[in-house]
C-alpha cells in the first residue's frame, strides 16, 4: 500500500519538476521524513497517512507553465473542494491526496487562493519555520525541497496541542524517530537549538516542556 | 502494510490505525461523491462514425435503461466538435473507472475498519 504511495508521490514530484513548481513549494508534515531516508543511513519513517503537504512560502510572483490541476491530471488527480472551507485538494482514486498550505497572515482568510497554480491552500499557523529551514534533495535530477529534521519536529511539537489525541500519539512517534538521527548530527542540533531560541517566551517554552513532558532529549 | 519501525505500544498502534482507516474512509467518500457529480456533467456513452451517401457522421451510443439511443453529435469534418465529445467521453470513461477503483477501496477499508475497530 505505501510502496504503491510511494510511486504516486514520485510521479507528482517528477511533474512538478518538469513544470517548474518545485522552486516554489516544500514538503512538510509526513511525507518529509520519507525523505529522510536520504540522508539518514538505515531510517525508516513512519508514514501513517496518504496526504501529502506542500507548504507555499510566498504565494505571489509564482511562474509556472500549467496551473496545478493541469499538471495531475494526466497522471489521474483530480481538483476536489471542500464544501465548507472551499480549500482544493488533489486526489488519486486510491486514496492519495495532495494539499497546498501558506502562512497564516494577520487579516487574511484561511484559505488563499493563488491563480497561477489555480490552487485554494489553506492558511496555518507556525508554518514560517519553513521559510529558511528546510534541506533540498536532489530527486532525478530535479532541486526538492523538504522541511529540514529540525523545524519538522518542532512544527510537530508546536501544532501537538490542535491535534487529536490519535494524531498526537502519531507525530510523537514520528518526532521520537526524527529525533534519534537528529541528536547524531551536531549541525542539526545546532538547528534545532538556533530554531528555539529565535522564539517568543511563549513559544520557546512549550517546546521545551514538550520535550520534558515526552521525555525527549536534545544532545 | 506501514512503515513499523516505530516506538508504540500495541494498543496504541491499534487505535492510531482505526483513527488512520477511519480518515481515508472519510476521505473516501467525499471522493466517491466528488466523481458522482463529475459523472453528471459528462457524456457517457460510445463514439460512432457512421457513413452515408459517401459522407461521416459522428453519433454519440448510449444506454437508457433498456433503450439504447444513437445521438447524433456533428459531421466528420467538425473536427473541434468531434475532438469536444471525445475528450468528454473518454474523461467519463476515465472518472467512472475512478469511481470503480475508488469504491473497492472502500470496501477494503471498511474490512480493515472491522479488524482495528474491534
Amino acid at each position: 500500500m505505501v510502496s504503491e504511495h510511494e510511486e504516486r508521490l514520485c510521479e507528482v514530484i517528477r511533474q512538478f519538476g518538469e513544470n517548474g513548481l518545485l522552486d516554489s513549494v516544500i514538503v512538510i508534515g509526513s511525507w518529509a521524513t520519507y525523505f529522510y531516508q536520504k540522508i539518514y543511513d538505515g531510517f525508516i519513517p513512519t508514514i501513517r497517512t496518504f496526504d501529502v503537504d506542500f507548504y507555499i512560502p510566498n504565494t505571489r510572483n509564482i511562474r509556472v507553465k500549467k496551473t496545478v490541476n493541469e499538471i495531475l491530471k494526466p497522471i489521474n488527480f483530480d481538483q476536489r473542494f471542500d464544501t465548507d472551507s472551499e480549500k482544493s485538494k488533489f486526489v488519486s482514486p486510491e486514496g492519495f491526496e495532495i494539499e497546498f498550505l501558506t502562512k497564516l497572515v494577520r487579516g487574511e482568510c484561511k484559505v488563499v487562493k493563488i491563480s497561477s497554480l489555480g490552487v485554494n491552500a489553506e492558511t496555518l499557523g507556525n508554518l514560517e519555520i519553513f521559510d529558511r529551514r528546510y534541506i533540498t534533495i536532489d530527486f532525478e535530477g530535479h532541486s526538492l525541497k523538504v522541511a529540514s529534521p529540525s523545524s519538522y519536529v518542532i512544527q510537530k511539537i508546536l501544532i501537538a496541542d490542535k491535534r487529536t489525541v490519535e494524531k498526537r500519539k502519531k507525530d510523537l512517534e514520528s518526532i521520537r524517530i526524527v529525533l534519534i538521527e537528529l541528536n547524531k548530527h551536531k549541525i542539526q542540533i545546532d538547528d534545532f537549538k538556533s530554531i528555539i531560541d529565535s522564539f517568543g517566551v511563549k513559544r520557546k517554552r512549550k517546546v521545551l516542556a514538550y520535550l520534558e513532558l515526552n521525555d525527549l532529549r536534545i544532545k | 502494510m506501514w512503515y513499523t519501525s516505530g516506538t508504540l505500544e500495541v494498543g496504541d498502534k491499534m487505535s492510531i490505525l482505526k483513527s488512520v482507516i477511519e480518515e481515508e474512509l472519510s476521505r473516501n467518500m467525499k471522493n466517491q461523491e466528488m466523481y458522482r457529480n463529475m459523472l453528471k456533467t459528462l457524456h457517457k456513452g460510445t463514439i460512432q462514425i457512421m457513413t452515408r451517401n459517401d459522407k461521416k457522421y459522428v453519433y454519440l451510443k448510449y444506454r437508457e435503461g433498456n433503450k439504447v439511443i444513437k445521438k447524433y453529435i456533428c459531421s466528420y469534418n467538425n473536427k473541434e466538435k468531434f475532438e469536444e465529445i471525445s475528450n468528454q467521453v473518454n474523461e467519463y470513461h476515465r472518472i467512472k473507472s475512478n469511481l470503480r477503483i475508488t469504491s473497492e477501496e472502500e470496501l477494503n477499508l471498511r474490512k480493515a475498519l472491522k479488524v482495528y475497530g474491534k
